[in-house]
């Protein structure tokens, strides 16, 4: 094992309730081969370093504009950011007073996120979690991936990776001694409409899924749903059908679509096209109806 | 009430009562008791269980008072507002003029004040700390006595003047004086059955009737013998508090848990009825509206009634649970080992938006509070908080807040608000640091000092009667609670301001000592100016680690200033005579109160705005996520202070759907260390909304410090610094 080696990560969060069993830290790594137009962490899907700026914090002091003139681009009245020229290098976040500048991702060595890690031993102890790696896709950084996964498990930390599946068979097999848990997404059922929203086909991440469940691998299915996008009777009945195909599974969760997306989206200059608000009870009321019928689960039901 | 000619009658009388018996300090209390309690006690109303409500008037005798001082005590202010009532009469006017000419110098304030000397009347600050600004602040009060009323309930009224007779050749005056203050008991208590008969005769509702039938029972009882039931030992216990002055309770599960059981399960009172009696009790203490006191102790692993006092105290839980008010303020210890049903019940009702119970850690307070009160475990496992959280052994020792202290006034002084600037003398941190804590030092001395003179002017002055006669020791040594009764006198200093010293000091040892980025004088002017054309010099010090995130450069900081002025505090002790003397990390709002005389600091915090809350993080500077604000609070041993007040903010969803992990969460910090945590509960956003509206907000019950609120009474600057926490 090498705790030398470095990864690429845009946050780490400690005391995480929603990713999995117990209070965990999540290690999010940079970089994704999906582009899901709902993506609810945009600046995690190119995998290098770049610029985030949040127009409603910035005052225009001119401070960024004065060390990096070819990037931000300041008038009294505007704050237009030259995002193709940055260089990523960090030093307008340092000056900005108001933090609307901000690098994100940053490079951290193993051992500096085990050092994060073992500060919430007692709790993961406590309350049954530990560590969930999640993205980005975390097996774009596959050699990362797996030697975090592996410096955790020699200290006795439950482990778990937030996927899309849209990985190899072969790194799959690499990461599987050393993961006790898959999050692992159904998007779409339709081949055709997961290339239309996540922009790769849907085939491998099928065979991934099936083959880990063949493994007897404890797994998670985490189905994002959109209004207006995947909150289809066909893609409802599906999850249902999954549910009875796949007794064994540890569970299946709905996660409610939220539009926190799209401001981060904007800041790092990407384009955002859902427009549909963050689901609200009504409509999540409306959607437990549905499964309902299609014969889900109390538990799936009671998953959000 | 009381007319102005009524009040002004009942003060002639206290004070003709002292006067007649001023060679003699245990008569003359007896005799002032029973002349005050002849005209203070308020009738009961009809929906009331039990008996006991008193007002003040602005001549009398308490430990504590609502006018913040102690003793025998004259309100000059209220008194020449009485003056301004056009109906008295010139003789009443008169009578005015000669009660405040009467009291000059006669109060125990004055006493106190008279003894200071020329350094405690220059270092210390003597005026109102609402709007000077001051480091160290004397405060006038005996507070805090958590009273073990299980030898009253044994033993009956009786059993004690009994008692006193017994002993008298000891101590006569004393012994004398103690049994006049328990007849002055027992005579409210037949006064007040006699009250209930008259009603009785007018009262045309059967159920009532009833009621009125068994109070009037009850006080007969107690006034002659020991209560034999759960609803008189209650009365009796209340009724000897409301006496006494304390506005604690004690460990109610422990002399009430087998009442309690007793009488339910033999089926004397139902489950709901028990319920009843304790939310009539509960209104009672309400009433009182001392919010920063009101503590019914509950838990505890050393108590010898386990199963029945745990009874009790899921009835008190639930009781509070329906009650939902910021009083009583029910504090549960808890222990390993506890019983399960009554840690669920506890969560239950905190996550209700309750705000109680508060939650004691005794695995972590008993061995911390042994070390800090230097006292063997078997003594410290009897710790209780009182007030807003200062430890105190229940029933054996006394240990008022005589005084308080700003840490970041302190500091300032050193910066720009003093006579020069330390940052220029000081070459390098460790001397700047040991100049400040030596400045402190010098102060903290003089309020020490200030702690002991209080006890023995108050020693000097009155036997404290109802205090000398429950607190263990005092009867049998046949002396006076303050005037070596009480088995261990002990003081404590309220420190504000903490956190922010501490943030402070880690901004100046990187900038101005470390990186020199800031000069001493960039620094002094940034401050002084408030930041105002110091913007960047602010940026730079909000950048500078802060505690709370578990950040070892600032958490260090936090640990060693905690250390060192726990040290300095608790060393203090053996100088003024007590046997301890500890900080106690507590705040009520002073933190906020303080907040706004203090100019800006040198963490960024902006000029005359609250501070945070005891050895809490800033409010907004712990960014890392509750399980890293719960390693850094635990960082700061409770081993060396009387202690701290720990305040969490919860969203809803932690304790509904999520309760598992918050379980989880709670039980991994008290493992870690944690000593105590108060939690409030509430919904994203309420904070926000209750300010826009907050007439949809009545019921939203806040903790601020050591006390809980409604959040729309609150001051806007209390409001202000709440929203500036974290809600997990």
């Amino acid at each position: 094992m090498d705790d030398l080696k470095t990864g690429m990560i845009f946050d780490i969060q400690r005391c995480s309730m929603y990713d999995g069993p117990g209070i965990r830290t999540t290690v999010f790594l940079k970089g994704c081969p999906l582009s899901c137009k709902w993506c609810h962490n945009p600046e995690s899907q190119r995998p290098l370093s770049e610029l985030a700026f949040y127009a409603d914090k910035c005052v225009r002091c001119g401070k960024c504009g004065e060390i990096c003139p070819d990037v931000h681009k300041l008038s009294a009245r505007t704050h237009k950011v030259h995002y193709q020229n940055c260089k990523a290098c960090g030093r307008c976040e340092s000056v900005c007073p108001v933090h609307a500048l901000k690098l994100i991702g940053k490079t951290y060595q193993i051992k500096e996120v085990m050092d994060i890690l073992r500060k919430d031993i007692p709790y993961f102890a406590s309350a049954g979690g530990g560590l969930t790696i999640s993205g980005g896709e975390p097996f774009s950084q596959y050699i990362f991936l797996k030697e975090l996964l592996q410096h955790a498990k020699a200290e006795n930390i439950h482990t778990c990776i937030e996927t899309s599946g849209f990985t190899t068979r072969e790194k799959i097999d690499g990461v599987l001694p050393y993961t006790d848990l898959f999050l692992f997404d159904y998007k779409v059922t339709s081949p055709e409409l997961h290339r239309q929203f996540t922009g790769v086909d849907n085939h491998m991440i099928l065979e991934n899924f099936r083959y880990l469940y063949s493994r007897s691998q404890a797994v998670i299915l985490r189905c994002p749903i959109i209004p207006g996008y995947n909150d289809t009777e066909d893609h409802f009945r599906a999850i249902c059908d999954m549910e009875r195909q796949y007794p064994n599974l540890t569970g299946i969760e709905i996660m409610p679509y939220h539009s926190l997306g799209r401001e981060k989206a904007a800041a790092v200059n990407k384009a955002y096209e859902i427009t549909t608000p963050t689901a609200d009870d009504t409509v999540k009321k409306q959607w437990k109806r549905q499964l309902k019928t299609f014969g889900a689960s109390d538990a799936l039901l009671k998953s959000f | 009430m009381f007319t102005n000619s009524e009040k002004i009658q009942h003060m002639m009388h206290f004070t003709k009562t002292y006067e007649e018996n001023s060679h003699n300090i245990y008569l003359r209390e007896a005799r002032c008791l029973e002349a005050q309690f002849s005209y203070l006690m308020l009738p009961i109303r009809s929906e009331d269980l039990f008996v006991g409500r008193k007002t003040e008037l602005p001549i009398g005798f308490w430990a504590q008072n609502s006018y913040g001082t102690v003793g025998y005590y004259c309100d000059v202010p209220s008194l020449l507002a009485l003056k301004e009532d056009t109906a008295l009469s010139e003789k009443e006017l008169l009578s005015i003029d000669y009660l405040i000419q009467f009291w000059k110098g006669k109060t125990t304030d004055e006493k106190i004040r008279a003894q200071y000397t020329p350094d405690q009347n220059k270092y210390l600050s003597h005026g109102d700390f609402e709007i000077e600004a001051g480091i160290g602040w004397p405060l006038y009060r005996m507070s805090g006595a958590q009273m073990n009323p299980e030898k009253l309930l044994n033993k009956g009224i009786c059993g004690i003047i009994e008692e006193a007779e017994k002993l008298r050749s000891g101590n006569p005056d004393f012994y004398d004086a103690v049994k006049s203050a328990m007849q002055t008991l027992q005579t409210i208590c037949l006064r007040y059955r006699q009250e209930i008969l008259n009603q009785k005769d007018l009262c045309k509702d059967t159920q009532r009737l009833k009621e009125l039938s068994n109070m009037a029972d009850n006080l007969e009882e107690i006034a002659y013998r020991t209560p034999k039931s759960f609803w008189q030992a209650a009365q009796l216990s209340y009724l000897f508090y409301l006496l006494s002055g304390t506005y604690n309770y004690g460990r109610m599960d422990e002399y009430l848990g087998s009442y309690y059981t007793h009488d339910l399960d033999t089926g004397t009172i139902t489950e709901e009825w028990g319920l009843s009696l304790l939310t009539s009790l509960w209104k009672l203490i309400i009433e009182r509206n001392n919010i920063f006191d009101g503590r019914i102790i509950l838990g505890g692993k050393d108590r010898k009634n386990l199963e029945y006092a745990d009874r009790f105290a899921l009835a008190a839980m639930e009781t509070s649970r329906r009650t939902k008010d910021i009083l009583p303020q029910l504090t549960l210890r808890c222990y390993t080992g506890m019983n399960e049903t009554v840690y669920q019940k506890a969560l239950e009702v905190i996550g209700e938006g309750t705000t109680f119970p508060m939650l004691y850690n005794d695995d972590v307070n008993i061995p911390a509070v042994a070390n800090a009160f230097n006292l063997p475990t078997d003594i410290a496992q009897e710790y209780v908080p009182f007030g807003c959280g200062e430890y105190v052994i229940y029933n054996k020792s006394f240990g008022t807040p005589s005084g308080a202290i700003n840490f970041l006034q302190g500091l300032n002084a050193m910066l720009y608000d003093g006579e020069k600037n330390y940052l220029e003398e000081c070459p390098d941190f460790e001397s700047f640091y040991a100049a400040y804590l030596s400045d402190m030092q010098h102060i903290i001395e003089l309020l020490a000092l200030q702690e002991r003179q209080e006890y023995d002017v108050c020693a000097a002055d009155a036997p404290y009667l109802f205090f000398s006669i429950l607190f263990d020791d005092c009867l049998e040594r046949g002396k006076p609670v303050f005037d070596g009764g009480v088995r261990y006198l002990e003081g404590t200093l309220e420190g504000y301001g903490n956190t922010n010293t501490a943030d402070s000091l880690t901004a100046i040892r990187k900038y101005v000592y470390e990186e020199k980025l800031i000069t001493p004088q960039t620094m002094a002017e940034a401050l002084k100016h408030n930041f105002e054309g110091y913007e960047e010099i602010r940026t730079m010090l909000l950048a500078a680690p802060k505690y709370g995130n578990d950040d070892d450069t600032a958490d260090s900081m936090a640990v060693r200033f905690h250390e060192d002025i726990s040290n300095i505090i608790r060393n203090s002790a053996r100088k003024a005579d007590l046997h301890s003397y500890l900080m106690v990390v507590i705040n009520n709002h002073m933190n906020t109160t303080f907040g706004m005389t203090t100019g800006a600091s040198a963490d960024g915090r902006p000029g005359y705005s609250y501070m945070a809350n005891a050895n809490n993080p800033t409010g907004g500077c712990d960014t890392n996520g509750i399980t890293a604000m719960l390693n850094s609070l635990v960082k700061l041993t409770p081993s060396l202070h009387a202690g701290s007040v720990q305040n969490m903010r919860f969203s809803k969803e932690m304790f509904t759907r999520l309760l598992p992990k918050t379980k989880g969460l709670l039980a991994a910090y008290f493992k870690n260390g944690g000593a105590q945590t108060m939690i409030t509960v509430l919904n994203r956003g309420d904070l926000e909304r209750a300010m826009e509206e907050p007439e949809k907000y009545q019921n939203l019950i806040v903790r601020v410090g050591g006390f809980s609120a409604r959040f729309v009474e609150l001051s806007h600057n209390d409001q202000k610094e709440l929203l500036s926490r974290n809600t997990y």
